[in-house]
C-alpha cells in the first residue's frame, strides 16, 4: 500500500503530538460530542486558530496531516466525497452528485461532478479539473509528502524500476496512460484500477488525491502555500508557514451548492508559531480575540490541572478519541527477537499502565491490545497472551526460562525522543527489566521514521511508532504496516520497521481485500490484527486521546470523528 | 634563602614577605612563608570563598558517591512510583510536588521517580562531563599556549589565528550538528554501541573541551610571553637546556596560579553548557539523569508543579555560583597585586 505517513516523510517537528504525528484521518462509529449548544449560531465575526506550526502546506495533494486535510476540505478545497457533520458522521457526496458507482468488482469507479460548484474566479469546477488534480499525485518529483495510492492502484503500466510510466502533468511523459485510466465524458469521471479498490469513495473523502486543481493556476511545488479555492474561504494575501495567514469569504461560493459547509465566520485567521503551553494559557485566559480562538494541538498533560482549576473552563473543554495508536514493533531479525517465545515474553512484560501514566494519564491515552483503533469497525477485543495492562513480568520470566533463554537478555529499544517519552520508556523499561530483559533505550530526535526504516537500524531489537488509519478501514492499518511484499526493500523497511514477514498473514490480507461485504471485510482485518499480535509481530500500547479547549464565544465546537478528531470548521461559529 | 633559577618561589617570595610585614603591622620578626601558605591564609580569611569551597567539595563528594549510594539502595533514581502521581495529568499528589519523608524534594510528574535521587545522579553526569572537559581544555590549552608564546614568529601567528577561529565558532550549534557523525565514530573507536554512555560522554568531553581550550591557551601564552624574557629562562637557555625542559620545568611551574583560577571559572561554564545540551536533548540515554534533561522536562510543568522546576534549577544555580565564587576567591588570593 502507500509508502508514506506524515511522520515518515516530512515533518520532524517533534514537539507537537497531534499535528506532526502520523497519517491521516480515522473514524469512529460512536461518539462525537458537542460542547456548546448548536443553537444560536450566526454568520459573522473572525475565528482565530492558534497552532504551534510551522504549517506543512495548504496543497491537498501534498498533504498527509489530518488537521491540515480537514481544514483544507472545510475551507477551500472540496473533495468528491466528504464526511457529514452529524454526531455520527456519514460518508456523503460533495463535488460528486452521489457516492460514486463501483463496477467490475471494484476495478472501475464512476462519479458525476456537480454542475453548480465554482472556483474563486467564478469559473465552474469541471470533471477535467478533478482529473487534473488526480494527475498531480504522479509528479513525485514536484508533488511530495502526499498520499500515493493513485500510483499503486490506477491502471497505468510501471517502468522497469517499478515506478509508474506516467510522470505527472509537468513532465508529461506517459500522459496517454493516464488519459486511458482516468476519463471524462461531460461531467462523468471514470477511473480504472489494476486491483479492486472497494472503499475508494472513503479514500476520496479522507485524502485529497482527487481534489480538483486548476491547470492554469497550478504552480507545481510552488502551489504548496498558494491554494486556489473552490470552497467558502480564500486566502487573503500570502501565507507564511511560520506565522500563518488570513482567510476571507470566497464571493463565488454559493451556500446552496454545498451540502455540508455552513461557513459562519466572515474571516478565519490562522496563527502559527505558538508553543502549546502558551496556546492553552491564552485559551484559558479567554481574553480579547482569544475568546474566538480554537487550536488543533491537543493540550499537553502539564496543562490538564490548569484546565481543571480554571473556573468555567470545563464548558469549553472536550476530551475525545484521537486516531493515533502507539505501538512497539519487535525486530524479528535480531538474535533475541527472532525467537517467538522472546517476543511473547517481551509483549507480556509490557506495562501499558506505566506508559499511560508517564504520558499524562487516562485523559491522554487508553490501553489497547489491538493495532486497529478502538473506534473503528476493524477493532476486536483480544488479549494475545493474557497479560494485564500493567504487564506480567513474572509470567514473562517464566516464558523465557521455559524457552531456555539466559536472562537477563540484552535488547535495545528505539523510540522518538521527547522529554515525555523519555519518561514513558524509562517506565516501560522498568517492567521489561523485571521480566528478564536488560533494556537499553535509544532516543532519536531527527527524522525518526526515516532513520528507523534504514538498514543501519537492523541490529536494534524493537521500535516505537505511532499510526493513524488513512480512512476508517483495516485496509489502511494492516497492509501498510505488515505486508512484507510492499514494505521490505534493500534500502528501507518502509513502514514494516520490524522486518515482519509472514506468508500466512500476507495471504490472509490478499483474501481480506477481496471480501465484498464491508462488515465481513473489517472482521477479516481484525482477525489479521490478532494473528500478528499472537505471533509477537507487534505490541500495540495505547489509543491516544485529544483534549481541546476553545474560547468562550466559539459556538458549535464539535469534533468530526471520521475526519481526524479535530474541530469541524464546517459548522463552527463565533457569533 | 637561596633563590634557585626556575623555582616558582622566586617570583613572589619578596612580595609575600613584604605583605606579611604589612599584615602583622610592623611586627619585628619577619617570618618567611611559602606562597601557598600565604594563599591558604588569605583564603581562610575570605568567608565567602570558604563557603563556596565547602559547597563545591560537598557537591563533588555527593556526585562522586552517587553510584555507590545507588548501589547500596540509599537512593533509587530509576525506581518509578506510579501510585504517587495519580493527580490529573499525572501530577504528584501533595504539596511542593509531592514532598514527603521518603521523597525530600518530591517526585517527578508522570513516573513518580524520586527527584532528589535524580538530581544527585544528574549532578554526577553533569560534573563528570564538565570536569573531564575542563581537564581536556587545560591540557590542550597549556601545551598550545606554551608553544605559541615561547616559539613566537610564524608558529605563534598560526596557533593564535587557530584559537581565534575556534573561539568564533558557535560551540552549541557545533555540538548539535556534530553529534550524529562523531558519536558513531567515537563509539566504533571505543568498540561500544553508540547508545552506551561512554561514547556520548567522550563526545561531549571532546567537543566541550575543544571549544574551551583557547581560553587557557591565550592566558598561558600571555604569561609565557612575559616569562620567557626573564633571567632564569635566559640562564637556563644559556646553560643549554632543551626545549622540553624550558617548557615544562622552567615555565610551567609559574603558570599554575592562573590555570587554577581559570579552571574554577571554566568549570561552572561547562556545567551550564552540559545542562544546556541536556535541555536540547543531546546527552545520555534515559533513564540516566542529567540536570539539563530534568530541567527540559520541568519547563513545561513550571505552572502546575513549580517545585519540580525550582529544585533542579536551584541546584544548577548553587552549583555554578559556588564554583564561580571559588574561582573569584582563588584569583584574589593568588594574585600578588591584590590589595589584601
Amino acid at each position: 500500500m502507500m509508502r508514506t505517513k506524515k511522520g515518515a516523510t516530512g515533518v520532524a517537528l517533534g514537539a507537537v503530538v497531534a499535528l506532526a504525528a502520523a497519517a491521516c484521518s480515522s473514524g469512529t462509529s460512536t461518539s462525537t460530542g458537542s460542547a456548546s449548544t448548536a443553537a444560536m449560531a450566526a454568520k459573522g465575526g473572525t475565528l482565530f486558530i492558534l497552532n504551534l506550526g510551522p504549517h506543512n502546506g495548504l496543497d491537498v495533494q501534498q498533504s498527509y496531516v489530518g488537521a491540515d486535510l480537514q481544514t483544507a476540505n472545510r475551507m477551500y478545497s472540496r473533495f468528491l466525497t466528504t464526511y457529514s457533520t452529524d454526531a455520527e458522521p456519514k460518508l456523503i457526496a460533495d463535488l460528486a452528485t452521489d457516492l460514486g458507482t463501483m463496477s467490475d468488482g471494484g476495478k472501475t469507479w464512476k462519479f458525476t461532478i456537480v454542475n453548480n460548484a465554482k472556483w474563486q474566479d467564478g469559473q465552474a469546477v469541471t470533471c477535467e479539473d478533478v482529473k487534473y488534480g488526480g494527475s498531480r499525485t504522479f509528479a513525485t518529483d514536484k508533488i511530495s509528502n502526499g498520499p500515493t495510492y493513485t500510483l499503486q492502484f490506477l491502471d497505468i503500466p510501471t517502468d522497469a524500476d517499478g515506478s509508474s510510466a506516467y510522470k505527472g502533468p509537468y513532465a508529461g511523459t506517459g500522459q496517454e496512460h493516464y488519459d486511458k485510466a482516468v476519463t471524462c465524458s461531460g461531467s462523468t469521471l471514470t477511473l480504472k484500477f489494476k486491483t479492486p479498490w472497494a472503499d475508494f469513495n472513503q479514500a476520496t473523502a479522507s485524502l485529497g488525491i482527487f481534489a480538483p486543481a486548476r491547470k492554469d493556476k497550478d504552480q507545481a511545488d510552488k502551489s504548496l502555500f498558494a491554494p486556489f479555492s473552490n470552497g467558502p474561504y480564500m486566502l487573503e494575501g500570502a501565507f507564511d508557514p511560520a506565522k500563518g495567514g488570513t482567510w476571507v469569504r470566497n464571493p463565488n461560493w454559493d451556500a446552496a451548492s454545498d451540502p455540508v459547509r455552513k461557513a459562519y465566520p466572515d474571516k478565519i485567521v490562522d496563527v502559527e508559531g505558538i508553543q502549546p503551553e502558551t496556546v492553552y494559557q491564552r485559551l484559558l485566559a479567554d481574553g480579547g480575540d482569544d475568546k474566538a480562538a480554537i487550536t488543533f494541538g491537543t493540550a499537553p498533560p502539564s496543562v490538564l490541572p490548569t484546565i481543571a482549576s480554571t473556573a468555567g473552563a470545563d464548558k469549553r473543554t472536550m476530551n475525545v478519541p484521537a486516531p493515533y495508536v502507539d505501538y512497539v514493533q519487535p525486530n524479528v531479525t535480531t538474535p533475541a527477537m527472532s525467537n517467538p517465545k522472546v517476543r511473547q515474553a517481551f509483549a507480556m512484560a509490557t506495562n501499558r499502565d506505566a506508559y499511560i501514566t508517564a504520558n499524562g494519564g487516562p485523559q491522554v491515552m487508553i490501553p489497547t491490545y489491538a493495532l486497529c483503533n478502538k473506534v473503528l469497525d476493524c477493532y476486536k477485543d483480544f488479549n494475545p497472551f493474557g497479560a494485564p495492562t500493567a504487564g506480567d513480568p513474572e509470567g514473562a520470566k517464566k516464558v523465557l526460562a521455559d524457552a531456555g533463554v539466559t536472562t537477563p537478555l540484552n535488547i535495545t529499544v528505539v523510540y522518538r525522543k521527547t522529554a515525555t517519552r523519555d519518561k514513558a520508556f524509562a517506565a516501560l523499561k522498568e517492567t521489561w527489566d523485571k521480566g528478564g530483559f536488560n533494556v537499553t533505550l535509544e532516543g532519536i530526535t531527527d527524522r525518526y521514521y526515516r532513520t528507523i526504516s534504514s538498514p543501519a537500524m537492523k541490529t536494534k531489537d524493537a521500535f516505537y511508532a505511532s499510526w493513524g488509519a488513512d480512512w476508517p478501514s483495516g485496509s489502511t492499518n494492516m497492509p501498510p504496516l505488515f505486508d512484507s511484499r510492499v514494505n521490505l526493500t534493500e534500502t528501507s523497511t518502509n513502514q514494516d520497521y520490524g522486518y515482519y514477514a509472514n506468508d500466512a498473514v500476507n495471504k490472509a490480507m490478499d483474501a481480506a481485500y477481496l471480501i465484498p461485504d464491508v462488515a465481513a471485510r473489517e472482521r477479516a482485518w481484525a482477525d489479521i490484527d490478532e494473528m500478528i499480535s499472537k505471533d509477537g509481530g507487534v505490541i500495540p500500547l495505547v489509543n491516544q486521546k485529544f483534549t481541546f479547549v476553545h474560547g468562550s464565544s466559539v459556538k458549535n465546537f464539535q469534533v468530526n470523528s471520521l475526519f481526524g478528531g479535530y474541530a469541524d470548521l464546517a459548522v463552527i461559529a463565533v457569533k | 634563602m637561596t633563590i634557585a633559577p626556575g623555582q616558582p618561589e622566586s617570583t613572589s617570595t619578596d612580595i609575600a614577605v613584604a605583605l606579611d610585614v604589612q599584615a602583622v603591622d610592623g611586627a619585628v620578626a619577619i617570618q618567611g612563608r611559602s606562597p601557598w601558605q600565604i594563599v591558604r591564609r588569605r583564603l581562610r580569611r575570605d568567608r565567602v570563598t570558604m563557603v563556596a569551597l565547602v559547597t563545591s567539595i560537598f557537591f563533588i563528594l555527593l556526585a562522586a558517591t552517587s553510584p555507590l549510594l545507588a548501589a547500596l539502595g540509599i537512593i533509587s533514581p530509576d525506581l518509578t512510583h506510579p501510585e504517587l502521581v495519580q493527580g490529573l495529568g499525572s501530577m504528584p499528589e501533595g504539596a511542593l510536588g509531592g514532598v514527603s519523608p521518603q521523597h525530600w524534594l518530591g517526585v517527578e510528574p508522570g513516573t513518580g521517580r524520586d527527584l532528589l535521587a535524580r538530581i544527585i545522579t544528574g549532578m554526577t553526569t553533569s560534573l563528570t562531563v564538565a570536569l573531564l572537559a575542563t581537564i581536556f581544555s587545560v591540557i590542550v590549552g597549556t601545551v598550545i599556549g606554551i608553544v605559541s608564546g615561547f616559539a613566537g614568529g610564524r608558529v605563534d601567528w598560526l596557533l593564535s589565528r587557530f584559537m581565534d577561529l575556534v573561539l568564533s565558532f558557535p560551540s552549541t550549534l557545533m555540538l548539535l550538528s556534530l553529534q550524529a557523525v562523531l558519536v558513531d565514530r567515537i563509539a566504533s573507536i571505543m568498540q561500544q554501541p553508540s547508545s552506551a554512555p561512554p561514547p556520548k560522554i567522550a563526545f561531549m568531553v571532546i567537543v566541550l573541551g575543544f571549544f574551551g581550550f583557547p581560553f587557557f591557551a591565550r592566558i598561558v601564552r600571555g604569561q609565557v610571553l612575559s616569562l620567557r624574557e626573564r633571567e632564569f629562562v635566559e640562564a637556563a637557555r644559556s646553560l643549554g637546556a632543551k626545549r622540553g625542559r624550558l617548557y615544562f620545568k622552567e615555565l610551567l611551574p609559574h603558570l599554575w596560579a592562573p590555570l587554577l583560577v581559570y579552571t574554577t571559572l571554566v568549570l561552572p561554564a561547562n556545567i551550564s553548557a552540559e545542562a544546556a545540551l541536556g535541555f536540547l536533548g543531546v546527552g545520555l540515554n534515559p533513564p540516566t539523569a542529567s540536570l539539563g534533561a530534568i530541567l527540559n522536562d520541568a519547563v513545561s510543568y513550571a505552572r502546575p508543579d513549580p517545585a519540580y522546576f525550582f529544585f533542579p534549577g536551584l541546584t544548577v544555580f548553587v552549583l555554578v555560583l559556588s564554583f564561580n565564587l571559588l574561582g573569584d576567591g582563588l584569583r584574589d588570593a593568588l594574585d600578588p597585586k591584590s590589595g589584601r
